[in-house]
């Protein structure tokens, strides 16, 4: 979390579900839960975001995001960027958070997944059916390409946060000369890493390959650089 | 600054920014940062006294079990808006 943002967690009233847990609910559009939140987005969803709104990631990012491309950016009345009177301007590809919601989706650094069921929104006149499964109701949000998505770059992150440990334990002094990160370019201001658009648009001038239009190559991409920088920087 | 204090530097503002968008406890991303901040401080401090400061020595503790959390979070700034 960035120094001085702060959040709110809304309270779990169940947890350490798992995908079996009966769990239904039908959402009925109310727009409550649209308002007076802390959306979380990673570069998949503001890619997918992007792509819809016919802009780049650095455009989504600087419109539509705050602490660099964390969470979304809501209005002053609090509400979402992407709401209007009819409800969500983005549906198809709103954030996994969205998604889930009344659920929440924890993961561990050893890979081990759980859920909570979170308190109902005030004024919410959704519907908990009382039967079905969380899985079943994450395959009816089409969650599961956004999930797979947060896990990719969780695992980048978890790798992130053990190579910064060991800079820090690592007292001695890089060799001068040239760099491997300067062979492939990713020399870039750390504002930059998270915008996919502009990772995968030098990765593809260094290796003189087309840059996609498929999404999912694109994270590959952004991955395969993030990768190469932590590992050989 | 040498290299290595440069993709430091770089790293715990993506540590910062990726763990914030997924979740990730803030205790457990921003430790990883404030961490490497404090022994980047000394080292700037020790090279401008010349060595005369001791820099935090040992690897950082981990936390834990990290944990990303999927969920909406309440903005309490904002929350007695239009309420």
């Amino acid at each position: 979390m960035a120094r001085g943002d702060t959040v709110m967690r809304i309270p779990a009233r169940k947890t350490d579900l798992d995908g079996n847990a009966v769990f239904g609910f039908t959402c009925n559009q109310c727009l409550n839960c649209c308002h007076h939140k802390k959306i979380q987005v990673n570069p998949y969803e503001i890619a997918r975001i992007a792509e819809t709104l016919g802009i780049t990631t650095t455009e989504c990012i600087a419109l539509y995001t705050t602490g660099n491309g964390s969470y979304l950016k809501f209005r002053e009345d609090a509400t979402c960027p992407f709401l209007d009177t009819r409800g969500c301007t983005i549906h198809a590809v709103r954030p996994l958070v969205c998604r889930l919601y009344p659920l929440s989706r924890h993961v561990s650094d050893t890979g081990h997944e759980w859920f909570s069921e979170l308190q109902p929104q005030k004024n919410c006149t959704g519907i908990y059916l009382g039967q079905g499964s969380i899985r079943t109701y994450i395959n009816e949000q089409n969650a599961e390409a956004y999930m797979q998505a947060a896990d990719c770059y969780l695992n980048m992150l978890w790798k992130m946060m053990a190579m910064l440990e060991n800079l820090v334990a690592d007292v001695e002094e890089q060799p001068h000369g040239q760099h491997p990160d300067d062979a492939i370019g990713v020399h870039t201001e750390y504002s930059n890493w998270m915008d996919m658009d502009v990772v995968v648009d030098r990765y593809c001038q260094i290796r003189q390959t087309a840059f996609p239009d498929d999404i999912d190559e694109k994270m590959r991409m952004h991955l395969d650089a993030l990768y190469f920088w932590i590992n050989n920087a | 600054m040498n290299k290595r204090a440069k993709k430091a530097i770089t790293l715990a503002a993506a540590v910062t920014s990726l763990g914030t968008s997924l979740g990730v406890a803030p205790v457990d991303a921003q430790a990883a940062v404030d961490m490497f901040l404090q022994q980047g401080k000394k080292d700037s401090v020790r090279e401008s006294t010349q060595g005369k400061i001791e820099s935090t020595q040992g690897k950082i503790e981990s936390t834990q079990g990290k944990i990303s959390n999927q969920e909406k979070h309440i903005d309490p700034v904002n929350l007695n808006k239009n309420r």
